[in-house]
């Protein structure tokens, strides 16, 4: 492993200095004459970034700068062609002595014409059968991000990404046509679905977000993704494929969608270097509001005084307490703001450098980032530098080499928390504020850990990568693409002594991650009589990943001088390879059969074959064909004379594709060593959790989708409407088998859920005939709905009990939606106590279940939840299943709007029809249980939210929404703030402002005296404003099972200042 | 021109509408209705109840995670233990239930029969949501249910929601015969009264007359004597002493009994002796923790106090402390007897 790291840095040494080499030599060739000019579409719109060639012999010129114009050096007769995606390519003829050419350049059907890469095969987008929705790298170049896959949100039509956690580098949650798995890990506040992102492709190469790095809080490690690697500013494009046809050739893993990211290569013989730098300023957003010091006093005497058993007794319970009586004792005389010692505002910055140059024959890009962002909770914060290289060179059209050098190094921390919760910090932030602040005097051990643990996270993603192609004869291309991709990542975290009862902790932590990637491709492409195209190809694919993890945790080190591992606390002491070890083989082959009459009607089959060890030696092959059909209507007769419709297509595909999950061990079954001993040595048994199952099988999906795209008026108006209907087969779950199996669980594919709905995007790109305004819109609408359509062992209904206080099980119901909440049903609150009902037969009031005490019957002031069995007792037996934890409609709207130099962009999201359970306003509520403070257990007594916010019942016939918080002696008894009770099941909607960028492009000829050749400079507010009905600060930081906890990592609002060069 | 236009728009029209029903694959979708699993189970399928007084089963049926509530109970197929049907249970009898809380702080008859209204209900019914199962009483006589020995009865339940219905078999019903109070002096299943008296369960420093030994519960005898009613629908509880000769003990005797705590009872009145209560039936009303009851409210608790100076001159707290219940509507007379010799009262 060593020798790869080591030959890889010598590549990237050596790419640098190519890099140099090629700078210097093409620098000072072939300069004759330089002509300047402008190049505009024939919508009067300057066009930048417009490729300047000479036809013969054949070389590149130039590019346009951003405003449209450029200055380049010609020979003195030529014929230059202008060619730009989208439109027309011109030529012009030069002309000796002419030195100023004013260009002008049709605008074809708007996107049609440009080629996307799906199924790793380049394709104009016209002929696409699937879904391929593509967003340019500059939509979101304005906005700092540890994190490119936050920015997408709103943009693509069936694309919903929530961004639930501000963890710097961490990403949220997303899912390309809904969810794909409703299985659910961990209990409680800690319920978290199982991710089903979609699969990347960098450049050509898968990477699975899914495993290893879903969320910091499974692993043990840093758990940054390879994606938050990935600088913002080097994306050229990003590529979203939704249905199966698009993803059918990516197989294994497409099940969930493909996200395509291409980076920026070199294209100009003139060597471009761009600077892009923005400074930030991250503000901590709206926090939870509680009462503060003698407020805070007065409210918990208050309460005691007026609702405690005895007047003697409220006497006693208040003397007993010192932070209610000595309130004059300077330790108990405080108002201390929790939250102001965890958030701040941080300032921060990103850098950009890339290098960029040559022509078709050869070219190269180099790009260095650099991103540091301080988190708004403190001991937290990312840390990025990246060095990407790539190079091509093709010295005739029959050979093409290209490589991708990229080394990324990581740095996060992450405080006491992991990388999406922040225990630690929500426990010590829901402190009362009579507690003396953060000291090791006042013994808030919670709180210093959360900023004093010294946690240092590393991850370090190398990679390097060829692709060759050869056309040995015509018609006929030969590809190899092989890729090596290694991740390694540690953690250090040291607890000083007196942070952890009087014992120190060494914790690190090391893993690492292999993946080699070889793919080998012939196509063919045969034109019939001009109007017939048949396009045949295929490729083998394969994969090795192997990773494995190590930890070790030391207890007791000498001092806290010695951070390493030197300990005598050998109890405590752990250390060695987890259990997650693995090693990965999957093989596929694939084959495409595609056919085009005349652009009018193309067919498209595709067929792959996928093996992968994953999968049960039972049936080790999964066939996953799909087929695609597009008619371009418009091209028939009858719509000939259509003026203002330009184009028209139908298309429709289905397909299926899969997902390997599980591991090795669960096919196989897994050796442990035993507690058990012989000859005083431990022995070795079969772990009894899980059942061997060798047929297991991947998860697979099959959709069946349906789509029209629509152009009005020279394309300004573009309408795509989708509908799909998606099928998850064989999702992997655990069920628990009966007990007189030697194994307690066993593995099966029974489960599966459909998902179904339309999409909708409409993008208007007016011609303005002044060509000073530009205008550009663009929005989507998606709604999507999610049905369970099996469960295992035949059953119509499953309950998952939660093993957690906040007993929040999982309902699992066919033809359902997969995530409902289990709720008591809460009707408002009893005005008086003869409001509560009598069981007829005894003559008792409705009671709390459980064994039977007088506090437990309900009286006034107490919530009225439905007692759905009538038995006049209120148990198990009254849940209901109620509210759906997905948002069903998501969308977004982007503007774009310039006026000269001056430009506005604006991206709004919005998720509507969501329930979320607003859990930390219950844990607010809760903590009025205990206003002396006296019963808190370990930590120290909560925190009081304000109860004028909220209309709670006070007094005899008060007519509230909330129940009587104050009647502490029966609180535990009748539990009114229970966690699972609709009273805190809320409509999730929002709307958000995500970003505004004002920005303003230097003039270039004003530029130009500074030797620049163009600048720009941007104001960008991130995560400007969220509309919501919702009582807790953020509707979109909940998890992913729909519950706002008090443990979330609040997203930051960004204000930054960015400026762009061009030199 | 046009008509082209009109025939490829209903081309389009003919193409749209089956997109849209490749988008509605409703049909594949399992409905969501109610899921009845196997897992509906009763914790117990033989219910011996008594005759004579209302006995509520609760939290008898599990409900497992395959299966959505609510859930609607029914009784199907009451039969003879030889499988003769039985029609008994669909007769509907006159019972109380209530419309308001008892509290145990009712002031008077009045109030609490206000809390309280008949209804007719069959003997044997089950709880439409709950499936719990209730075994009323108070039928004036229940000579007409078959009582242990006798095998007695028995009955199936159908449990259905929309998802379906599904049945539970065999569940046996076998009364006991009636017992009208307690503690009870009967056989359960013959009963006989070996004994025609009961004890009361504590005595507090009663010294004997005669000997100066302590008088133990079991030296008392209690007798549950059923009047001959004074008159219609008279409803009254009577407490007497006697002494091991037979002769009356004044009650008053017990001089610091607190007598409007002595029983729920209105409007108390000493004759002859005895003290005399107009009560509501049955003893105790309800299930809980009243000023009259024991802890968890099964019984109501009688307390007959006095104080006397006692072996050293302390002042002594003296007394009996009786738990009962009575089930049966009528004039009752709770009888004391010392039955070796009586307790110093001075």
């Amino acid at each position: 492993m060593m020798d790869g790291l080591i030959s890889l840095k010598i590549m990237k040494q050596f790419s640098i200095i190519l890099t140099f080499i090629c700078a210097l030599f093409v620098g000072e060739a072939w300069a004759q004459t330089m002509v300047k000019g402008v190049v505009k579409g024939n919508d009067n719109r300057a066009l930048g970034g417009v490729s300047i060639r000479l036809e013969n012999p054949k070389r590149d010129l130039g590019k346009t700068g951003e405003d449209g114009r450029f200055v380049i050096s010609v020979p003195n007769s030529g014929v230059m062609v202008f060619s730009y995606q989208g439109y027309r390519s011109e030529k012009y003829t030069i002309v000796a002595g002419k030195k100023e050419y004013n260009v002008t350049l049709e605008s074809t059907a708007q996107e049609l014409e440009e080629t996307v890469v799906v199924g790793y095969q380049q394709r104009k987008r016209e002929t696409l059968t699937g879904s391929v929705v593509t967003i340019s790298g500059k939509e979101i170049q304005d906005i700092p991000s540890g994190n490119f896959v936050d920015l997408l949100q709103g943009k693509v039509a069936g694309l919903n990404i929530q961004n639930n956690t501000g963890s710097p580098g961490m990403r949220g949650t997303m899912a390309v046509r809904g969810m794909s798995s409703f299985n659910v890990s961990g209990s409680g506040d800690n319920t978290f679905v199982t991710p089903t992102s979609p699969l990347f492709v960098i450049d050509g190469v898968p990477i699975d977000d899914n495993s290893g790095y879903e969320y910091g809080f499974e692993t043990a490690g840093p758990g940054v993704s390879p994606i938050s690697m990935i600088p913002p500013e080097d994306i050229e494009d990003i590529t979203v494929m939704k249905d199966a046809q698009a993803t059918a050739m990516y197989g294994s893993r497409g099940a969930y969608g493909v996200i395509q990211v291409r980076t920026k290569r070199g294209n100009s013989k003139v060597p471009i270097v761009n600077y892009q730098g923005q400074f930030f300023l991250s503000a901590v957003p709206q926090l939870r509001r509680v009462i503060g010091g003698k407020g805070e006093r007065m409210v918990r005497l208050e309460q005691i005084l007026m609702n405690d058993t005895t007047l003697a007794a409220a006497l006693r319970r208040i003397n007993d307490s010192p932070i209610l009586a000595d309130s004059l004792n300077p330790y108990y005389n405080n108002s201390t703001d929790w939250q102001s010692y965890f958030y701040r505002n941080t300032m921060n910055q990103t850098h950009n450098i890339g290098i960029s140059g040559g022509e078709r024959t050869f070219n190269y890009k180099a790009n260095m980032n650099y991103y540091d962002e301080n988190g708004i909770i403190a001991n937290t914060g990312f840390k990025r530098y990246t060095m990407t290289s790539n190079m091509q060179y093709e010295p005739s059209d029959r050979f093409r080499m290209m490589t991708n050098i990229n080394v990324n190094v990581a740095q996060n921390k992450m405080g006491s928390g992991n990388a999406l919760m922040q225990t630690g910090v929500g426990k010590s932030v829901n402190t009362t504020s009579l507690y003396p602040s953060p000291s090791l005097f006042s013994g808030s051990m919670g709180a210093l850990s959360a900023l004093g643990v010294d946690d240092q996270n590393k991850t370090g993603n190398y990679l390097g990568q060829l692709e060759l192609q050869y056309v040995p004869i015509k018609d006929v291309r030969a590809s190899v693409t092989l890729n090596y991709n290694y991740t390694t990542s540690t953690k250090d975290r040291y607890t000083p002594e007196v942070l952890l009862g009087n014992s120190s902790e060494v914790y690190s932590y090391y893993s690492n991650k292999s993946k080699v990637y070889n793919r080998n491709q012939l196509s063919y492409v045969k034109p019939i009589k001009e109007k017939h195209l048949f396009s045949v190809y295929g490729f083998t694919e394969m994969e090795i990943t192997a990773s494995s993890e190590d930890l070790s945790k030391i207890r007791g080190t000498a001092n806290d001088q010695f951070q390493t591992g030197i300990s005598y606390n050998t109890r405590n002491t752990l250390g060695g390879l987890l259990n997650s070890l693995n090693n990965f083989r999957s093989v596929a082959y694939a084959g495409s059969f595609s056919y085009n009459y005349d652009s009018k009607y193309i067919l498209d089959l595709t067929y792959r074959v996928d093996g992968s060890s994953l999968t049960g030696g039972a049936t080790p092959w999964t066939k996953n064909p799909s087929a695609g059909l597009r008619w371009n209507f418009k091209k028939e007769k009858f719509m000939e004379n259509v003026g203002w419709w330009d184009t028209g297509f139908l298309r429709g595909s289905v397909g299926r594709t899969i997902s390997p999950a599980g591991s090795l061990s669960d096919i196989y079954g897994w050796y442990k060593i035993d507690d058990g001993r012989y000859n005083n040595r431990p022995t070795t048994s079969l772990d009894l959790e899980i059942a061997p199952n060798t047929g297991l099988v991947p998860q697979s999906t099959t959709q069946w989708s349906a789509a029209a795209e629509l152009g009005f008026f020279n394309s300004s108006l573009y309408i795509t409407y989708e509908t799909y209907y998606k099928q998850s087969d064989k999702i992997l779950d655990k069920k628990p088998i009966a007990n007189h199996n030697a194994f307690r669980n066993v593995l099966t594919n029974e489960k599966a859920m459909v998902n179904k709905g339309h999409e909708l995007s409409i993008q208007y790109r007016p011609k303005l005939a002044n060509s000073d305004w530009e205008l550009n819109a663009n929005a989507t609408f998606a709604i999507n709905r999610d049905y369970v359509t099996s469960l295992p062992d035949g059953a119509r209904q499953l309950v998952q009990a939660d093993g957690s206080g906040y007993d929040l099980p999982q309902f699992f119901r066919l033809g359902r939606n997969a995530f409902t909440f289990v709720l008591y049903d809460y009707k408002g609150v009893y005005k008086a106590d003869d409001q509560v009902p009598v069981n007829p037969l005894t003559g008792l009031r409705y009671r709390a279940g459980g064994q039977m005490s007088e506090g437990k019957f309900f009286r006034a002031g107490d919530p009225i939840f439905t007692d759905l069995n009538g038995d006049y007792v209120l148990d198990e037996n009254d849940l209901v299943y109620v509210g759906n934890s997905q948002a069903a409609i998501t969308g977004g709207l982007y503007l774009y709007s310039r006026y000269k130099n001056w430009s506005v962009r604006t991206q709004l999201s919005y998720t509507l029809d969501r329930d979320i359970l607003n859990t930390a306003l219950t844990d607010r509520f809760r903590n009025y249980s205990d206003p002396s403070g006296q019963n808190y257990g370990t930590g120290a007594p909560g925190a009081y939210v304000p109860l004028d916010a909220y209309n709670v019942w006070r007094q005899l016939g008060d007519n509230a929404d909330y129940p009587n918080v104050s009647d502490f002696t029966r609180l535990s008894l009748y539990n009114p703030y229970r966690y699972n009770s609709t009273m805190f099941m809320e409509d999730g909607s929002y709307v958000k402002i995500n970003s505004v960028t004002v920005g303003y492009n230097f003039d270039r000829r004003w530029a130009r005296r500074f030797g620049v050749s163009s600048a720009r400079i941007n104001l960008t507010a991130n995560n400007v404003y969220t509309f919501s009905n919702y009582s807790g600060p953020d509707p979109e930081l909940v998890t992913g099972v729909g519950r706002d906890g008090s443990n979330g990592y609040p997203s930051r609002r960004t204000y930054s200042l960015g400026v762009s060069v061009q030199f | 021109m046009e008509k082209k236009i009109l025939k490829s728009a209903k081309q389009l029209l003919v193409l749209g509408i089956g997109l849209f029903m490749l988008a509605s694959c409703n049909k594949y979708i399992p409905d969501d209705q109610d899921s009845l699993g196997t897992d509906v189970v009763y914790s117990t399928n033989e219910f011996m109840p008594l005759l004579g007084r209302n006995t509520f089963y609760n939290n008898i049926v599990n409900i497992g995670q395959n299966t959505s509530q609510p859930l609607n109970f029914k009784i199907v197929n009451v039969r003879d233990i030889d499988g003769q049907p039985s029609t008994l249970f669909e007769d509907k009898f006159p019972v109380k239930i209530w419309k308001d809380a008892y509290t145990g702080e009712e002031k008077s008859i009045a109030e609490i029969e206000s809390k309280r209204k008949i209804e007719y209900r069959p003997i044997l019914e089950i709880l439409e949501k709950s499936g719990n199962i209730n075994f009323w009483g108070q039928s004036v006589n229940s000579n007409f249910v078959k009582a242990q020995p006798d095998s007695g009865y028995v009955f199936d339940i159908e449990v259905s929601n929309t998802g379906g219905r599904r049945y539970l078999r065999n569940f046996k019903l076998k009364p006991y015969r009636e017992r009208a109070f307690e503690p009870s002096i009967m056989d359960p299943v013959t009963g006989l009264s070996p004994l025609p008296y009961t004890h009361p369960s504590r005595t507090i420093n009663l010294y004997g007359e005669r000997t100066n030994q302590f008088v133990y519960p079991g030296l008392i005898n209690v007798y549950f004597n059923k009047l001959e009613s004074k008159g219609t629908g008279s409803k009254t509880l009577t407490i007497s002493f006697l002494d091991s000769l037979n002769r009356p003990i004044d009650v008053k005797k017990f001089a610091a009994t607190e007598w409007d705590k002595l029983v729920h009872g209105f409007n108390h009145r000493f004759e002859n002796g005895k003290v005399i209560y107009d009560v509501a039936y049955p003893i105790p009303l309800a299930p809980i923790k009243t000023d009259y009851s024991s802890s968890d409210g099964t019984y109501a608790v009688m307390n007959f106090k006095f104080r006397r100076k006692g072996q050293f001159g302390f002042l002594e707290d003296c007394g009996i402390e009786m738990p009962f219940a009575i089930y049966e509507e009528g004039d009752w007379e709770i009888q004391f007897r010392f039955t070796n010799e009586t307790p110093k009262f001075d």
